[in-house]
C-alpha cells in the first residue's frame, strides 16, 4: 500500500509537488494520470525513494521513504521509462545481480528468474546482453529486474512511453496479468488515458503537482457527468488548467 | 559498510568494464604505445653507448714509442691501438687515426738523463669520436706517468704512494652509476605512473554520469544498499582496472629501462623494489583519482558539465604534483598528510632510488584510503540530492 499525504517537493527553486495527497491500495493497480510536466516523473523519484521530500508524508507498506528509505527499498521495484539495463551484460546477469542485492538465496534466485523467464516470454533474450535485445524485450527485461525480488509495490513510470504499438499492447498484457501482478500494490504512471482506463482498479490525476481527481474510472465519469473516461479526464484537465 | 553489496557491486563493474573496449584502449593499448615510443630513446641511447664502450681507439704514434718506458704497453691496451706514422696529424685529418701522439726525436736520450719527455696528444676535434678519445687518452696517459713514478720511486728506496698519494676516479652519477640510473629512472616513473592513471578520474566520474544520462543509475540507487557502498564497489573497479594497467605497463617498462641502461654501466639490482614501489604507489594515488572522479561525477549534472570538472580536477592534480621536487626533503608521514597524490608519487620515487619501506607504504596507503573515503561520503551525499538523478524532468 501507499499513502502519500500532502507531499510537497521543490526543485531548483520551483514548486514541482504542491500538497499532493493520495492512496494506492494493496492488489489493485493505481494510475497516475497527468500531462507532460505535471509532476509524475518527480511523484515516482520521491516514492522510490531516489528523491526527498520537501515536506509532507510517503509510506510505503507502513515504511516511511524518508526514515525507513533501505525497508521502502526492499519493497519496491522500479520500472522507468527507459529500461536502464546496463548494455553489455546479459539479461540474466543484471537480474541475478540484482537479486543478490536484495540478499535472496542462490537457489530462490535461480526459481525467480526461470519463473520470470516463463511468465514475461524472456527465453529467447535471457542470454544476451541487453544491447542487443529490442526495445520491447528490454522493457520486459526490466519488468522482470524490478519483479526478481517479488515486491509487494511496484512502481511503473510510463513504462510503454518509448514502445512501438506491438510492443505497448505486449507489455499492457503482462500488466494484466494475476501471475504477474498479482496481489501487488501496481503504482502506474502513465498519459494514455486509454491504458489506465484499461488497466487500472483507480485512477489519481495530477496537474501542475496536485490531485485533482481520484476514484476508479467509472467514479470519474460519475463525477463529471462526462460520456466517457477520455472526455471526463480531459474535462477535469481544462479545468484545473483554468484555475491555475 | 555492506561488504557483501560492495562485492557484488564491484564484480558487476568490472565485467561492464572488460567487456567495454573503450577502456581497454585508453588504459592498456594507448599508454602501451605512448611508453614504448618513450622508451625508444632509451634503446637507441644504451646500443650507442654500447657500440662506442666497444670501437678501437687508433692512436697515431709519431717517434720512437720504445724510447719512453710503459708507453707502447699503455698504448696497445684495449681500446686503443698503436699506428705508427711519421705525421700523425695528417693520420688524424685523414681519419686513419681518432688521436695521435707525438713523441720529441730526444726522447730516448731525456729518459736516460732522466728528464720528463715532453708528450704532445693530437685530437680532432671536429670528429665526435675523437673528443671522447682525447679523455681517454689523457686517463691513460696519466695511469702510465703514475706507474712510472711509483716505480721509479720503489727502486730508489721510497714509497710508491710518493708519486700519487690518492686514486682518484670520477663517476657521472647522473648518468654513469647504478645508482645514478635508478635515480633518474625513479624520477621519470612517477610521472608515468600519473600520466598512465589520469584517465581513472574520466573513467570513474563517466561511470555515473553516464549511468545518469542513461538512467542505469536509478535502478541502482533503488536497490537497498548504502549508496556509500555503490560508490565504493564502483570506484574499486575503476581502481582494479587502472592499477592493473598500470602495474602491467610500467613494471616492464621499468625493468626494462633499467636493464638497458645499466648495461652499459654495472648491473642495477632490485626487480622487487621496483614492483613493490609502483604496484602501491600506483594503487595510492589511483585510490584518490578514483574518489576524486566519483566526486565529479556525483556532482556533475551532465556530460558537458562533467568533462569540465574533470579537467580542472586533472589540471589541479598535474600542478600539485609538479611541485613534488620541490618536498624531496620532507619525510613521507608529512608528505603524505601533505598532499595525497605527492605522497604515493614521492614513495614511487624513493622505492625505486633506495627500496621502499613497508611501513612507509602502509602508512601511505592507509592515509590515501582515509582521504578516499572521506571524498566518497562526500559524493554519496551529492547522490541523495537532485544531481543524484540526471535528467530530474517533472
Amino acid at each position: 500500500m501507499i499513502e502519500v499525504q500532502k507531499l510537497v517537493r521543490d526543485l531548483g527553486g520551483t514548486r514541482i509537488l504542491d500538497e499532493l495527497t493520495f492512496t494506492a491500495n494493496t492488489g489493485e493497480i493505481t494510475g497516475f494520470l497527468g500531462p507532460n510536466g505535471a509532476g509524475k516523473t518527480t511523484t515516482m523519484r520521491v516514492l522510490s525513494t531516489l528523491l526527498k521530500p520537501t515536506s509532507g508524508q510517503v509510506l510505503i507498506e507502513g515504511f516511511d521513504i524518508e526514515r525507513d528509505a533501505t525497508e521502502v527499498r526492499r519493497r519496491i521495484g522500479l520500472v522507468t521509462e527507459e529500461p536502464s539495463l546496463l548494455d553489455r551484460l546479459t539479461v540474466r546477469e543484471q537480474l541475478t545481480f540484482s537479486a543478490r542485492m536484495y540478499d535472496l538465496a542462490e537457489t530462490t534466485i535461480r526459481e525467480r528468474i526461470d519463473l520470470l523467464i516463463e511468465l514475461l516470454g524472456l527465453h529467447d533474450g535471457i542470454d544476451k546482453r541487453a544491447g542487443a535485445l529490442s526495445k520491447g524485450n528490454r522493457q520486459k527485461a526490466a519488468l522482470a529486474r524490478a519483479l526478481v525480488h517479488d515486491p509487494p509495490v511496484l512502481l511503473l513510470d510510463e513504462p510503454t512511453a518509448n514502445l512501438d504499438i506491438v510492443a505497448q499492447a505486449g507489455m499492457q498484457s503482462l500488466l494484466e496479468r494475476d501471475d504477474v501482478v498479482g496481489t501487488k500494490t501496481v503504482f502506474l504512471s502513465t498519459h494514455v488515458l486509454d491504458e489506465a482506463e484499461r488497466l487500472c482498479d483507480r485512477v489519481v490525476g495530477i496537474v501542475e503537482g496536485r490531485t485533482v481527481a481520484s476514484g476508479t474510472p467509472e467514479e470519474i465519469i460519475a463525477a463529471t457527468g462526462a460520456s466517457s473516461f477520455r472526455d471526463a479526464f480531459l474535462g477535469l484537465m481544462a479545468e484545473t488548467a483554468m484555475s491555475v | 559498510m555492506g561488504r557483501r553489496h560492495v562485492g557484488l557491486v564491484f564484480r558487476r563493474e568490472l565485467l561492464d568494464l572488460r567487456r567495454e573496449r573503450r577502456v581497454f584502449r585508453s588504459l592498456f593499448m594507448q599508454p602501451l604505445v605512448f611508453l614504448l615510443v618513450l622508451a625508444a630513446p632509451a634503446f637507441l641511447f644504451q646500443r650507442a653507448e654500447a657500440r662506442n664502450r666497444g670501437e678501437t681507439l687508433t692512436v697515431a704514434v709519431q717517434g720512437d714509442v720504445d724510447a719512453v718506458p710503459g708507453l707502447r704497453a699503455a698504448l696497445e691496451r684495449p681500446p686503443f691501438k698503436i699506428r705508427e706514422t711519421h705525421d700523425a696529424g695528417r693520420a688524424l685529418s685523414d681519419e686513419s687515426a681518432e688521436v695521435g701522439v707525438e713523441i720529441p726525436a730526444d726522447a730516448g736520450a731525456l729518459v736516460d738523463a732522466g728528464q720528463p719527455v715532453p708528450l704532445r696528444a693530437l685530437s680532432f676535434s671536429t670528429q665526435d669520436v675523437s673528443s671522447r678519445a682525447v679523455p681517454a687518452l689523457t686517463r691513460r696517459l696519466a695511469e702510465l706517468r703514475r706507474a712510472e713514478s711509483g716505480r721509479l720511486l720503489a727502486a730508489s728506496g721510497a714509497p710508491a704512494s710518493l708519486a700519487a698519494p690518492v686514486r682518484l676516479e670520477i663517476v657521472d652519477v647522473a648518468t654513469t652509476s647504478a645508482e645514478g640510473i635508478r635515480f633518474g629512472i625513479a624520477q621519470a616513473i612517477p610521472a608515468l605512473v600519473l600520466i598512465q592513471l589520469f584517465s581513472l578520474v574520466t573513467l570513474a566520474s563517466s561511470r555515473l554520469v553516464g549511468a545518469k544520462e542513461r538512467r542505469t543509475l536509478e535502478s541502482l540507487l533503488v536497490l537497498p544498499i548504502e549508496r556509500r557502498d555503490l560508490l565504493v564497489g564502483i570506484g574499486a573497479a575503476a581502481i582494479v582496472v587502472g592499477a592493473v594497467s598500470a602495474v602491467l605497463i610500467l613494471v616492464p617498462v621499468t625493468l626494462l629501462l633499467s636493464t638497458a641502461v645499466a648495461s652499459v654501466s654495472r648491473s642495477l639490482g632490485g626487480p622487487i623494489d621496483v614492483v613493490v614501489s609502483i604496484a602501491a604507489g600506483t594503487l595510492g594515488v589511483a585510490v584518490v583519482l578514483v574518489a576524486a572522479g566519483l566526486y565529479t561525477g556525483a556532482r556533475a549534472g551532465s556530460g558537458s558539465e562533467n568533462s569540465a570538472l574533470s579537467t580542472m580536477v586533472q589540471l589541479s592534480i598535474f600542478g600539485a604534483v609538479m611541485s613534488a621536487p620541490f618536498l624531496a626533503e620532507v619525510d613521507v608521514a608529512t608528505q603524505v598528510l601533505a598532499a595525497p597524490l605527492i605522497g604515493p608519487m614521492l614513495f614511487v620515487r624513493n622505492g625505486i632510488a633506495e627500496g621502499p619501506a613497508l611501513a612507509d607504504a602502509a602508512t601511505m596507503l592507509l592515509a590515501q584510503v582515509l582521504i578516499a573515503l572521506v571524498v566518497i561520503r562526500a559524493a554519496a551525499r551529492l547522490l541523495d540530492t537532485d544531481r543524484g538523478v540526471l535528467r530530474a524532468t517533472k
